[in-house]
C-alpha cells in the first residue's frame, strides 16, 4: 500500500465506513452463495420451489451420464475457444501495445465497447453474419467464390466463431498490461544482437509473458464456460453449455435444487481456476 | 514482415468490426427484412425504436436500472477501496476480495444465487431486485478503478497536505477525492454500460416481470426477427463507444487498462 | 575499420523534430561522446546508427557500405541500452551468448566465449547467476559483455553509467576508456555529463537544439567553443557583452581590451567575450594594468578546495575562481589575458 500512514486504525471511524459495504456485499453476494449451497441439498417439490432437507440426490443427478456429458462438452468448448482466442489475441495485443499511446486509444475503445456489448447482441449479429439473407456468403457469391448464398448457423463452427469473438476483447485487455509493460528495449537489444523480428518474438517476448498467457487462458476459459446465449442461438442443443442447463432447470423445469447443485460444480471449477490464476500472478512477481 | 504484421492486424480488426458492419447495414433496410447489403436505405427502424412502447419502455427501464445499479455499486466501492488503501484491516481486505469475486465466476452462478436470495426474501420478480443484484455484481468495476487511482497517487502529496495542517477528512476532501474522481467516473461508466447489457442476472431474478432491453432483444430473437433489433444494437454500441471514447479522450485509457504510466 | 559517415540526417516524430540536418564524419577506432542536454536528440542519433529508427531523410555509411540500407538485425552493431535491457528469462552466460546462439554457434563454443567476456568485464564465474541477482554495476558490465560478444564493428552505449552511483561511475569511466583502447572498436557513448565526456572521449560531438553544435577533441571544445551554446554548456563561463572598436580592440563594461579579432567582424558589431572563471584574476587593490574592470563582491561560495566569488561589474555579475580572502561588499578589480577570451558573435 502506498498510503503514507497505512496501518491499524486508531479509532472506530474506519469500521463505521465499512459497515455499509459489508452489509451490501455480504447480503447481495455472499449470502446468496450460501443459500445456493444449502439449496443444493434441498428436496424439490412440485407445488412450490423447494423444501428444506439434507439429501444428496441432486448431486447424484448432477453426476449422471447426461450431465457429465454436458459438463464435458462445456469444458471442451471453453478450452477450444480459449485456445483459438489466445492464438489471435497474443500477437494482436503485442502489435497493439507497440503502437504509439495515442494510436492505441481508438482500438482500446473499440475493444471495450465490444466487450461490454450484450451477449444477446453479439449472438444476434453473428446469426445475421452467418445467415443466408444477410451473411458473408452473399459477399462470397458476389466475389464469385460461391454459387449460391448458404446459411452457416447453427453449428459448432458458428458457435465457436462467436465465442472467440466475444472473448477476444477480454483476452486482449487481460494481456495488454503485461505486454505493454514489457520493456521495448528487450526486443531492440535482441535486434542489435542479430535476431529478426520473428526470432525475437519467440525467444524474447514469449518466454517473458508465459505466465500472463496462462492467466489469460484460464480467464477466457472461465468466461466462455459462463456463456449462455451464444450456444443457444448459434449452437445445436448438443453444444449447449452448463449455464443453459442450469437456467433451464431453475426457471423452466422449476428444479432449483438441481440447478443449485450444478451451479456448485461450476463454482468449484471456476473458483479453483481463479485461485490458480491468483497464485500464478503472485509467483510472477 | 511489416506487411505481414499489418495484414494480420487488419484481419483481426476486420473480424472485430464485421458483425457491427452487418448489423448496421441491416438496421438501415427500408423493408421489414433483414437483408445485407440493405435494400433501400431508411432510418425508420430507429424511429420505430423511439416511438414504439414495446421498445422504448424496456430501454428506459434498462437505463434506470443501469444508472441506479452503477450508483449503488459506486457507493459500495468508494468506502471499501478507501479503507483497504488507508488502513490495515483484515475485514476490509476480505470484503475487497469478495467484491472482486463476481467477475472471476461465470455470471450464471451470481444469477442463480440472486434468484435464490430473492425467493427466500419473497421479493422474487420485483424491479428493485434487478438493481440490487446488478449493483452487487458490478461492484468489481468501480472497486478496481478506484483502487487503481488510489494506488497511483503520489504518497508525498498526502504527506505535504498533512504538514500543511490537513486532517484525515480534509485530506480526503481536498486531495484524494479530486484525484480519484476520474477513476470513479470510469468505474461508473464501466458499471453502467455493463448493467445496460447484462442479460442472465436480470433474466433470472425478474425475467418474467421486468423486461429489460437485452431480454426484449432475446425474446424477439426467438419469436420473430425485426430490423428494430439491429437498430437497438447499433444504438447500444454507439452509446458504449461514446462513453468509453470520452474516457479515452479526457482520461488516460491505456493507463486505466494497466499499461505502465512511465512510457510515452 | 572504416569511418562512420552521417550524411544530412533528419528525424521527425510526427510534429516533433528530433534531429535537424546532422552531418558528421567520425574517426575509426576512437571513443566518441555525444554530449548534450536532455532532449537534444542524442539517443535518436544513436538509434538511427543502430537501425532501431528510420531516418526521415539522410543516409549513414560505414566506409563504403550504406549502413542505413541494412536491416537492424544484420548490421553487426553492439549496443548497450540505458536500462541495460538484459533478458530476465536467461542467466548471465545465456544473455552474453544470445547473439551467438542466434547465429547457430554450438553450445560449448558459446559458453567458452561467454566465459571469456565475463573475464573481460572482470566478472568471471558469474555465468550461472540470474539477472535479478546482480547489482547495477554488474548489470552494466554484463550488458557491455553481451554487446561485445559478436565483435561488433561499432559499439554504442546510451548513457551507460547514468544508473550508477557517483563513485562507481567515475571508476567505470576510466575502465570503459581502457577497454575501448584495448579492443580498438569504434565506440560511441551518449552522455549528458560533460565531465564524463571530458574523461573518456577522444572526440566529443556537442549536440544542442536537435543539431550538432561542435565536434572536436575535448580540450579544443573546452578552450575554443564555437558558439555561445557550447561555451555555456561545457563548464561554466562568463559572458561579457562587448562592442567592436576597431580591428584590434573591443570595449566592454566601460574598459577597452586589446584583443585579436576575426576579420569578419565589422567595427561597431555587438559581440560577447566568453571567459572561464579560472581565467579571471581578482585584485583587492587597483592593479597597474591598462585593461581592468572594477566591481563589488556580491557573494562568496567557499567549497573548501576552491572559492568562487561573484563580482558585480557595471550591473553585470561575473564569477571568479581562486583562493582569496575577501568579504562580501569589498571593492575589487578584475583583469584577464586577452588570449584566454573567446569572441562569440551574438
Ligand atoms: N519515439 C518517439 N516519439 C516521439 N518523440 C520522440 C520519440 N523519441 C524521441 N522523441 C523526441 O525527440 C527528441 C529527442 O529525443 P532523444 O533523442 O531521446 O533525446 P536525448 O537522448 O538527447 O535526451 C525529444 O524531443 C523527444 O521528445
Ligand atoms: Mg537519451
Amino acid at each position: 500500500m502506498n498510503h503514507p500512514s497505512y496501518g491499524k486504525p486508531k479509532n472506530r471511524w474506519p469500521y463505521f465506513l465499512l459497515t455499509y459495504p459489508a452489509i451490501m456485499i455480504l447480503l447481495l453476494f455472499f449470502v446468496p452463495l450460501c443459500i445456493m449451497f444449502a439449496l443444493s441439498f434441498f428436496k424439490r417439490i412440485q407445488s412450490a420451489f423447494f423444501e428444506p432437507a439434507f439429501v444428496f440426490e441432486n448431486y447424484v443427478r448432477a453426476f449422471s451420464t447426461f450431465f457429465l456429458q454436458r459438463i464435458g462438452v462445456s469444458l471442451w468448448v471453453a478450452a477450444v475457444a480459449a485456445f483459438i482466442c489466445l492464438l489471435i489475441a497474443f500477437p494482436f495485443t503485442f502489435f497493439l501495445s507497440r503502437l504509439r499511446r495515442s494510436r492505441q486509444v481508438p482500438y482500446l475503445v473499440l475493444l471495450i465497447s465490444i466487450l461490454s456489448l450484450s451477449e444477446v447482441i453479439i449472438a444476434f449479429s453473428w446469426s445475421l453474419l452467418l445467415s443466408k439473407t444477410s451473411g458473408i456468403s452473399n459477399l462470397l457469391v458476389a466475389l464469385k467464390l460461391l454459387d449460391a448464398p448458404v446459411s452457416w448457423a447453427p453449428g459448432f463452427v458458428a458457435m465457436l466463431s462467436a465465442l472467440v469473438y466475444i472473448s477476444l476483447p477480454l483476452a486482449i485487455i487481460v494481456l495488454y498490461p503485461s505486454l505493454s509493460r514489457l520493456d521495448v528495449s528487450l526486443t531492440e537489444a535482441a535486434t542489435t544482437l542479430g535476431a529478426s523480428p520473428i526470432v525475437s518474438f519467440f525467444n524474447v517476448v514469449l518466454p517473458n509473458v508465459r505466465q500472463a498467457l496462462l492467466t489469460t487462458f484460464i480467464l477466457v476459459f472461465i468466461f466462455v464456460l459462463g456463456s449462455y446465449l451464444i450456444p443457444q442461438v448459434l449452437g445445436r442443443p448438443e453444444h449447449w453449455t452448463l449455464p443453459v442447463h442450469i437456467t433451464d432447470q431453475a426457471l423452466l423445469k422449476s428444479n432449483m435444487p438441481l440447478a443449485a447443485a450444478l451451479a456448485m460444480l461450476l463454482l468449484i471449477a471456476s473458483a479453483g481456476l481463479s485461485l490458480l490464476t491468483l497464485r500464478l500472478g503472485r509467483s510472477q512477481l | 514482415m511489416m506487411i505481414l504484421k499489418r495484414f494480420f492486424f487488419s484481419l483481426v480488426v476486420l473480424y472485430l468490426v464485421a458483425p457491427l458492419v452487418i448489423i448496421t447495414g441491416v438496421s438501415l433496410n427500408a423493408q421489414k427484412r433483414l437483408f445485407f447489403p440493405p435494400q433501400g436505405l431508411s432510418l425508420r427502424w430507429y424511429f420505430e425504436f423511439f416511438s414504439q412502447a414495446e421498445w422504448y419502455l424496456p430501454a428506459l427501464r434498462s437505463l434506470s436500472i443501469a444508472g441506479l445499479a452503477a450508483l449503488i455499486a459506486m457507493s459500495i466501492a468508494l468506502p471499501l477501496a478507501y479503507t483497504v488503501w488507508r488502513y490495515d484491516i483484515k475485514l476490509a481486505r476480505m470484503l475487497y476480495f469478495l467484491g472482486l469475486a463476481p467477475f472471476a465466476l461465470p455470471p450464471v452462478i451470481t444469477a442463480l444465487g440472486a434468484l435464490a436470495l430473492w425467493i427466500v426474501l419473497q421479493s422474487f420478480g420485483k424491479p428493485y431486485t434487478v438493481v440490487l443484484s446488478h449493483a452487487a455484481f458490478l461492484v468489481t468495476l468501480p472497486l478496481a478503478t478506484i483502487s487503481l487511482g488510489l494506488q497511483s497517487m503520489n504518497a508525498e502529496s498526502i504527506e505535504a497536505a498533512t504538514t500543511l495542517g490537513a486532517d484525515n477528512s480534509t485530506v480526503f476532501r481536498t486531495i484524494v477525492f479530486p484525484y480519484i474522481r476520474p477513476y470513479m467516473m470510469a468505474g461508473f461508466v464501466f458499471a453502467f454500460v455493463l448493467s445496460l447489457n447484462e442479460y442472465i442476472i436480470a433474466f433470472m431474478v425478474a425475467g418474467f416481470t421486468v423486461e429489460t432491453l437485452p431480454i426484449k432483444i432475446f425474446n424477439s430473437l426467438r419469436y420473430g426477427y425485426t430490423p428494430v433489433m439491429a437498430s437497438v444494437s447499433v444504438i447500444f454500441f454507439l452509446l458504449a463507444t461514446l462513453l468509453f471514447g470520452l474516457i479515452g479522450k479526457f482520461g488516460d485509457l491505456p493507463k486505466l487498462l494497466g499499461a505502465d504510466s512511465s512510457s510515452d | 575499420m572504416p569511418n562512420l559517415i552521417i550524411q544530412a540526417i533528419s528525424k521527425r516524430f510526427g510534429q516533433t523534430v528530433a534531429l535537424e540536418d546532422v552531418s558528421l564524419t567520425l574517426p575509426e577506432a576512437k571513443l566518441i561522446c555525444f554530449l548534450g542536454p536532455s532532449g537534444c536528440g542524442k539517443t535518436t542519433l544513436l538509434r538511427l546508427i543502430a537501425g532501431l529508427e528510420q531516418a526521415s531523410s539522410g543516409k549513414i555509411f560505414l566506409g563504403e557500405t550504406e549502413l542505413s540500407a541494412i536491416a537492424a538485425h544484420k548490421r553487426n552493431i553492439g549496443m548497450v541500452f540505458q536500462s541495460f535491457a538484459l533478458f530476465p528469462h536467461l542467466n548471465v552466460a545465456n544473455n552474453i551468448a544470445y547473439g551467438l546462439k542466434i547465429r547457430g554457434v554450438d553450445k560449448l563454443t558459446r559458453l567458452k566465449r561467454a566465459e571469456e567476456l565475463l573475464e573481460l568485464v572482470q566478472l568471471s564465474g558469474l555465468g550461472k547467476r540470474h539477472i535479478s541477482q546482480l547489482s547495477g554495476g554488474q548489470r552494466q558490465r554484463i550488458a557491455m559483455a553481451r554487446a561485445l560478444a559478436l565483435e561488433p564493428d561499432l559499439f554504442l552505449l546510451d548513457e551507460p553509467l547514468s544508473a550508477l552511483d557517483a563513485k562507481l561511475r567515475e571508476a567505470m569511466q576510466v575502465e570503459l576508456k581502457l577497454l575501448q583502447q584495448r579492443l580498438g572498436i569504434t565506440t560511441i557513448v551518449v552522455t549528458h555529463d560533460q565531465q564524463e565526456a571530458m574523461t573518456m572521449a577522444d572526440v566529443i560531438v556537442v549536440m544542442g537544439e536537435n543539431r550538432v553544435q561542435q565536434i572536436g577533441a575535448p580540450l579544443e571544445i573546452y578552450h575554443k567553443p564555437k558558439n555561445r551554446f557550447v561555451a555555456d554548456f561545457i563548464g561554466s563561463n562568463n559572458f561579457i557583452p562587448a562592442l567592436v572598436k576597431d580591428t584590434q580592440s573591443v570595449s566592454a563594461l566601460g574598459s577597452i581590451f586589446e584583443i585579436a579579432l576575426p576579420k569578419s567582424l565589422k567595427v561597431g558589431a555587438q559581440v560577447a567575450l566568453s571567459i572561464r572563471p579560472e581565467k579571471l584574476q581578482l585584485y583587492s587593490s587597483e592593479p597597474p594594468k591598462s585593461s581592468k574592470l572594477a566591481g563589488t563582491i556580491k557573494f562568496i561560495r567557499d567549497l573548501g578546495s576552491t572559492v568562487e566569488t561573484f563580482v558585480e561589474v557595471a550591473g553585470h555579475e561575473l564569477s571568479v575562481k581562486g583562493i582569496q580572502h575577501l568579504a562580501t561588499g569589498d571593492k575589487v578589480w578584475l583583469s584577464f589575458d586577452p588570449a584566454d577570451a573567446v569572441i562569440l558573435e551574438v
